[in-house]
């Protein structure tokens, strides 16, 4: 009942907006743009880190390896290329929402992203938002939040890129990219295909990651288009399939793979005028997998989920004052051998308040409400701030409250030894954090706290028939410290760059008092940029501490270092004819490591690329 | 000498373990134990552990059998990958050594140690994903010999008319590829094999006759397979109660067999059921129904008396009583695996699957906890050398 009342009064809210102020914060076209302007425009106290794989000419092969080696997120890689979950800040891996153009597109079916599911290259822009975002990101931003953003350029000559790349253990990678933009039309179209046998060997071992190969192929288009001075009607789509094998491990062979369709649209109309923008949304996500247990046989076993989604946004600025507010329905449904045809019909209200007192101090203030049908949702809020001490200091600090629904596996699973439960209730994380920013000159550096504490952790265990099924049980706590510090050098024709992030993670279960599996304690990791003429070297390196693999902490896998390089030229055969060759170690010390136990990643190997521009 | 040898290969074991932890400080002090306790150079290097485990199997081999006597746990190991272990437990359960195969071989035993089976002197250890048996010494757990071929989600072992048989799902999706695996026991190869119907699962022999229960893998069978092991033929088939999981004979030469019942995601639940065959005709001699949402397992026989487990308790019933007991023996407990013997009450609990599991023993005749151990990943075995 009280759900229905904060949902009441936020709608009401947005349908009237009674404040009034001084109207000298101009809307600029590149607001009306972007389809995640949130990220920039309600984040007063967040840190984000921006992801930038240019410097790097080989591509990286999935969205795993591009973050796990410029981030402190955490992967869980069943083998190189298989299922991939991602812990940031020590949270588990349906507490982190990857958010494609605006759009939470963590599968309704597992509340995950599988990261090996998603290119990691051929987006504009890839940003990390850390920390809990649920009142703008929805299910899943506990630990943080992956954007993913499209960006088209009005005004823009034709642009075309050409890649294609040869690699050990039989891999073939190509990409093409074509952008364009008139004075009311940009257009961006892209595609990658990436298909490798993957058959590493096994050091020390006379064993090959054998039934490993994958192929993935990722197509992006999206334009905008200016119908008049005060609209403009933007499209977005992707399209990803993949196709993959799950590969031995040192101790069983495997012979089975999985098939993934995912397809997301987004079309959106914007209208601004003065101070004020609305705006239309319709997406619709959809995602599809087919296991085969034995792909030399038929049967397979599949799911799937529709997801239509139609958003209204007001965003209206008084003043110093933006407040953006949202109506949202989602029709969900899902599908699968497992799971009987199930409905989710949501319904969401929120208002985000940001507010610029001086130059020196702003703050946000968030609040969403869902109403749906099959559990409650609680009430979610964050508030955050922003303090410019001086030129070189800043002092970011929020306070949230987020939340993770429980999936439609959690809810509606029914097969062999599993029940679903629908009387779940969502997870609920409560987190403080601060970050200090310090730049000076050449050097930025940032350093930030936080403290998680998630409550009714939806947990399956079996019960004495030995029947799993889920339940609100678990309580988790993370808290831990970022420290992140960048220096960039440009001296005559050399230019150097440093980017060093290291991370401390405690997480624990606070009834068992044991740190949660899979989530090491420290995670370094290093890029060096170098670039003289035409010739670029980058050197990475990352560590990745211990973890536990048992939740009794009995039994743990060692850490690991591993180091990649990538040396590149440049070749300017005519004006307009750019190419560049690279030739990239990843592995350079052949370090043999386990990311998850006893799979056993790859060892030394090495990639060439050409790429053309024109 | 066999308390220090045993105490040596515990430390040894606690020492990798340590060091796989990379708690370097007390890596050492286990190494410094392990030294002035064996008198030779424990591992200087990371990986020389190992070595030392086998120096010590040496000396100790002549004189004892370090695991000839006393309780052995299978431990299934973590679901998604790795390997399953082999718990040793003493005789009067004063101490246990985790892991030996690996403490005395220095490999592991595979994905999913599902059974042992035993056969004179040797152990036969089935690894069901890994589609593996080691077979070892049951004494020393020194490795004997490997078969790595002809199985396909091999589950039990049993000897019969010297002869070894391997209970064979072949691909789950697949009803028609299920087999018995022939193994000869002289050279550890496989000799045959003897298609069945789908899911064979537990074996139980009588005389020169195997019963196979067929409980139907991941779906559902309803039959147990008889074979003649002279000639190697399936001789009949005798219908039960659905999804046979588990079988005894009594000291009668009765048979019993476990129906657990058709579980409710199968949307035709069907009920438990607890069948009398007697193994002169080979038929069905009396049956008792359980309720539709009943589905019980873990048959024992002791003494005279059935046990099995239902719904978190035990529950006994004489092999002449008439009707089934309301009466619990034990209750709330969560029995992965159980079994009696001699008077004793032996209970595995996997508790999350993640962690390590427990087996709680039990006096038969009070019906209380005599005492606790911490066992393996998913213990699922109980065996008793």
């Amino acid at each position: 009942m009280l759900n229905k009342i904060i949902f009441m009064v936020l709608t009401t809210l947005i349908v009237s907006p009674t404040l009034r102020g001084q109207e000298d914060v101009s809307i600029t076209l590149s607001e009306v743009i972007l389809s995640d302007a949130k990220l920039k425009q309600h984040a007063t106290g967040s840190k984000i880190q921006s992801i930038s794989d240019s410097v790097f000419v080989v591509p990286a092969s999935t969205l795993t390896e591009l973050l796990s080696s410029q981030s402190t997120i955490y992967f869980k890689e069943n083998g190189y290329g298989a299922v991939s979950s991602a812990s940031l800040r020590g949270t588990s891996a349906s507490q982190t929402a990857v958010v494609w153009n605006g759009i939470n597109i963590n599968s309704q079916l597992t509340g995950q992203t599988d990261f090996n599911t998603i290119s990691g290259h051929g987006y504009d822009e890839i940003k990390i938002r850390y920390g809990g975002g649920s009142t703008q990101y929805a299910s899943g931003a506990i630990g943080g939040s992956i954007h993913l953003t499209d960006v088209q350029t009005f005004n823009s000559p034709w642009s075309t890129e050409l890649g294609i790349g040869y690699g050990a253990f039989d891999t073939y990678r190509m990409n093409y990219t074509m952008s364009h933009g008139s004075e009311k039309l940009a257009v961006d179209i892209g595609g990658r295909y990436i298909d490798s046998k993957n058959d590493y060997a096994f050091l020390g071992t006379d064993q090959k990651n054998e039934n490993g190969a994958f192929k993935h192929t990722n197509l992006n288009a999206s334009a905008s288009y200016i119908l008049s001075r005060k609209q403009v009607l933007k499209f977005y789509q992707n399209f990803f399939t993949g196709d993959r094998q799950f590969p031995y491990s040192l101790t069983a062979q495997s012979d089975d793979k999985y098939q993934d369709t995912n397809s997301r649209s987004l079309i959106e109309w914007s209208h601004y005028q003065g101070q004020t923008i609305h705006s239309l949304a319709l997406a619709y996500i959809y995602e599809n997998f087919k296991y085969y247990p034995n792909r030399g046989r038929p049967e397979f076993q599949s799911g799937q989920s529709n997801n239509v989604i139609a958003k209204y946004n007001l965003s209206r600025s008084f003043g110093s004052i933006r407040l953006n507010s949202l109506l949202e329905y989602n029709r969900i449904s899902a599908a699968g051998n497992s799971i009987s045809t199930a409905h989710r019909h949501l319904y969401v209200g929120s208002i985000l308040l940001s507010h610029r007192i001086s130059s020196k101090l702003s703050y946000g203030l968030n609040l969403r409400q869902e109403l749906l049908s099959d559990y409650s949702s609680p009430l979610v809020y964050a508030a955050d701030g922003k303090l410019k001490v001086n030129n070189q200091y800043t002092i970011k600090a929020s306070v949230s409250k987020n939340y993770r629904v429980p999936t439609f596996n959690d809810l509606y699973w029914s097969g062999p030894g599993a029940e679903g439960n629908t009387s779940l209730s969502p997870e609920t994380s409560l987190q403080l954090e601060m970050t200090h920013s310090y730049d000076f000159a050449n050097f930025y550096s940032k350093a930030s706290i936080y403290y998680i504490n998630t409550s009714k952790m939806i947990q399956w265990s079996p019960d004495n028939r030995g029947i799993w099924s889920p339940n609100n049980v678990d309580n988790t706590r993370q808290y831990g410290l970022e420290v992140a510090m960048s220096y960039v050098k440009l001296l005559r024709k050399h230019q150097i760059s440093l980017n060093q992030q290291y991370s401390y993670v405690r997480s624990s279960n606070v009834v068992t008092a044991k740190d949660l599996i899979y989530v090491p304690r420290h995670k370094f990791t290093s890029n060096m940029s170098y670039q003289y003429q035409s010739w670029g070297m980058q050197l990475q390196s990352i560590y990745t501490g211990s973890v536990y693999t048992t939740t009794d902490n009995s039994s743990a896998l060692a850490g690991y270092h591993v180091s990649n390089m990538e040396l590149n030229k440049k070749f300017h055969t005519a004006a307009d004819f750019k190419v560049t060759v690279a030739v990239s170690i990843k592995n350079i010390f052949n370090k043999n490591y386990q990311n998850v136990a006893f799979r056993p990643m790859p060892n030394r190997h090495l990639h060439i690329q050409l790429q053309t521009k024109f | 000498m066999s308390l220090l040898g045993r105490c040596l290969i515990d430390t040894c074991t606690y020492n990798y373990k340590l060091n796989f932890n990379m708690i370097k400080v007390n890596y050492l002090f286990a190494a410094i134990i392990c030294f002035t306790l064996a008198w030779s150079s424990c591992s200087k290097d990371d990986e020389l552990e190992m070595e030392m485990m086998m120096e010590i199997e040496e000396e100790t081999e002549e004189e004892v059998l370090p695991y000839a006597n006393g309780i052995l746990v299978s431990n299934e190991g973590p679901f998604a990958s790795g390997t399953g272990t082999v718990t040793y437990i003493a005789e009067d359960l004063s101490m246990k050594s985790d892991d030996i195969f690996k403490a005395v071989n220095g490999t592991d035993l595979g994905n999913v140690v599902q059974s042992i089976g035993f056969h004179e002197d040797d152990a036969y250890i089935i690894a069901n994903v890994s589609n593996t048996i080691n077979i070892v010494d049951r004494g020393t757990f020194e490795s004997k010999g490997l078969i790595s071929e002809g199985l396909n989600n091999p589950r039990f072992f049993i000897s019969v008319n010297n002869k070894g048989y391997v209970s064979n799902w072949g691909d789950p999706a697949d009803e028609t590829d299920d087999y018995i695996a022939i193994i000869n026991l002289r050279d550890y190869s496989i000799s045959g094999t003897i298609p069945v119907d789908f899911g064979p699962e537990k074996m139980v022999s009588k005389d020169n006759t195997l019963y196979v229960a067929l409980q139907g893998a991941f779906g559902q069978n309803n039959k147990v397979v008889v074979i003649n092991t002279v000639t190697d033929n399936v001789e009949s088939e005798i219908s039960v109660g659905d999804v046979p999981n588990d079988m005894v004979l009594d000291s009668d030469e009765y048979l019993w067999v476990m129906g657990g019942g058709a579980p409710s995601f199968t949307g035709a639940e069907t009920a438990g059921s607890l069948s009398k065959v007697n193994t002169e005709t080979n038929t069905v001699e009396n049956a008792f129904e359980f309720e539709v949402t009943e589905h019980p397992s873990q048959l024992n026989f002791d003494d005279g008396i059935l046990y099995y487990y239902l719904a978190g308790a035990v529950y006994e019933l004489p092999t002449v009583g008439m009707t089934l007991p309301v009466k619990t023996m034990i209750e709330d407990v969560s029995f992965y695996e159980m079994v009696v013997n001699d008077g004793m009450l032996y209970g595995t609990n996997a508790k999350d699957f993640s962690s390590k599991g427990e087996l709680t023993v039990y006096d038969l005749n009070t019906m209380s906890s005599v005492a606790t151990i911490e066992v393996g990943i998913i213990p699922g075995g109980i065996y008793f050398n």
